[in-house]
């Protein structure tokens, strides 16, 4: 099946081929979706939850470490773009990259509110407690992962998921979270560090590894 | 970027997989949207604040904005007379946008405050035209100048003290030169008569103008007010008019000039027509004129001195009594204005 991409966020050609958010060619393209949207067209609406709705998901995911709130914040950004879709600027960044940065920002928000909410202090490491998910899939490796994941700061954490996980280039993720090329990619530097230091520590990799390569 | 991480760290990374969407997302978001339509038919983007340092500063500069415009809208004479604002007047007068604003002029000169304000601004050398080199010519200039008339005593010292401190200050002039600049000015001004009117005159000046202008009976008697007072305050009045002596003799000639006294015009009252009353009305005045009657027109002196001399003895004595009476009538006029000037000056 011949591929095209939506959205206006540039892939690098080897990224092309393993990229989630790539969309059939006979979609339309997003500028038509979105005056259509502004034109209070439901069904508009519901081709971008079809087309775009696991991006904010996946991002939602793996920033909360919570399906539930996850499907909160995708319903969120959709419902943002569905609200400010009159605003929408043609031949911007594309209706992909527009969701992630909104669901990343309401991930970073509602982490920053709930440690102020919370009355507990900050725990130095990620909770212990196996999440719902891992529980029922039991994977050794993957709760690992989330715990070292979720044990990184918030912005380190979102820089791992929007490089590695979303496949942005630095730029483009830099740009979302708002900050300077420089500062990014030294952030992503610790944050890679910090994550795999984590992850070896916890004695996963190596037998992990033989596994896959054996 | 996933070469980043080591092929066991990618491994161990791609592990973490997140379950799909539920099932019915896209109608659930579609439900809610529309809901929301139906509530607010078009959504109205929230209103971007700006941040606090960019509100304050907007506040502040609309507060300076609002006092800038109204400073020029004062220098521009917006609310009435043109209002001496520093810097805005300076453009608007070089632009020519305003004229200067004229001074206030009181006639007391006591409004300290509105001369320093008003007097430096106005009396610059260029302004007076001035471009002789000396500290009399300039001094002269300015003192010719039409508006330096209008100026209060008060903003005369000002300007005269300012031009005179320029002077100095550019090495045209020495202060000596400044004080006989101002002396031979004086000097002349005074031989010339363009001196300050009499009612601006000090006490001494004004007495002094009223001698010269004096009749010869009028000095007659003010020898004889001297000769009564002690001899250290005979000493200090003559010093101070500059008299060396006065004529004693009693002079029945009357001095054709007017004196300056506004106050001291005394009309005497036509006498009775019959011979003995124009006789001692004219024995009264060759004695007794009082030495404030100098304003009283030529004609009606003459009138009345043909009048006396050919009286009686007994309309003489009437037209004395007569004297007498508008004599006292008008030192009472004038206790009563001196009074209401002395109380004027004291609110």
């Amino acid at each position: 099946m011949r591929i095209k991409f939506i959205g206006r966020i540039i892939w690098s050609d080897t990224e092309k081929d393993i990229l989630e958010t790539a969309r059939p060619a006979d979609r339309l393209d997003d500028d038509a979706l979105m005056r259509r949207v502004s034109a209070r067209d439901s069904d508009a609406l519901h081709s971008i939850a079809d087309f775009y709705g696991d991006i904010p998901f996946r991002i939602g995911c793996r920033m909360l470490a919570d399906p539930v709130e996850a499907e909160d914040i995708a319903q969120e950004a959709l419902l943002r773009l569905w609200r400010y879709a009159d605003r929408w600027a043609e031949g911007g960044p594309g209706i992909a990259a527009w969701l992630s940065r909104v669901a990343m920002n309401l991930c970073l928000d509602r982490l920053r509110k709930t440690r102020r909410d919370s009355d507990e202090d900050i725990p130095d490491s990620a909770d212990e407690a196996p999440l719902a998910d891992a529980t029922m899939e039991s994977d050794e490796v993957k709760q690992a992962v989330i715990d070292c994941i979720q044990s990184l700061p918030d912005r380190q954490r979102a820089s791992v998921i929007l490089t590695y996980y979303e496949r942005l280039s630095n730029s483009h993720a830099a740009d979302q979270l708002e900050m300077n090329i420089k500062a990014f990619e030294s952030m992503l530097y610790r944050a890679r560090g910090a994550l795999a230091g984590c992850v070896e520590g916890k004695g996963v990799i190596s037998a992990d590894v033989e596994r896959i390569h054996p | 970027m996933s070469a980043h991480f080591s092929p066991a760290m990618q491994a161990a990374l791609d592990r973490y997989e997140v379950p799909n969407l539920s099932d019915g997302f896209a109608d659930r978001l579609v439900a809610r949207a529309t809901a929301e339509s139906a509530v607010a038919r078009k959504a109205v983007p929230r209103r971007r604040t700006n941040s606090p340092w960019k509100r304050i500063g907007q506040t502040i500069a609309s507060i300076g904005m609002v006092g800038f415009l109204s400073a020029t809208a004062a220098a521009m004479g917006a609310f009435g007379e043109p209002v001496e604002v520093p810097l805005i007047s300076n453009v608007a007068r070089e632009w020519n946008l305003v004229e200067a604003p004229v001074p206030i002029v009181r006639e007391n000169g006591t409004n300290a405050s509105a001369s320093n304000q008003m007097a430096p601004e106005k009396f610059t050398e260029a302004e007076a035209g001035v471009t002789a080199s000396t500290a009399k010519q300039t001094l002269s200039t300015i003192i010719e100048h039409p508006r330096f008339e209008t100026l209060s005593p008060r903003q005369k010292r000002v300007v005269l003290r300012r031009a005179s401190r320029r002077l100095v200050g550019s090495g045209r002039s020495s202060r000596d030169d400044i004080k006989s600049a101002f002396r031979d000015i004086r000097t002349e001004r005074l031989e010339s008569g363009q001196a300050v009117p009499p009612e601006k005159l000090g006490r001494a000046a004004r007495m002094k103008q009223r001698l010269d202008n004096a009749t010869p009976e009028q000095k007659a008697r003010i020898a004889e007010r001297l000769e009564d007072l002690p001899e250290e305050r005979q000493a200090v009045i003559k010093e101070r008019l500059g008299l060396e002596d006065l004529p004693a003799e009693t002079n029945t000639e009357t001095s054709t000039e007017t004196s300056a006294e506004p106050e001291a015009v005394a009309e005497i009252p036509a006498a009775p027509v019959t011979p003995a009353a124009d006789e001692a009305e004219s024995s009264a005045e060759a004695t007794a004129l009082p030495p404030v009657t100098s304003v009283v027109r030529q004609q009606r002196i003459d009138q009345l001195k043909e009048r006396y001399r050919d009286a009686t003895p007994e309309q003489r004595a009437i037209m004395r009594e007569r004297m007498q009476e508008r004599r006292n009538q008008l030192r009472s006029k004038q206790q009563r204005e001196r009074g209401t000037m002395l109380r004027r000056r004291k609110n």
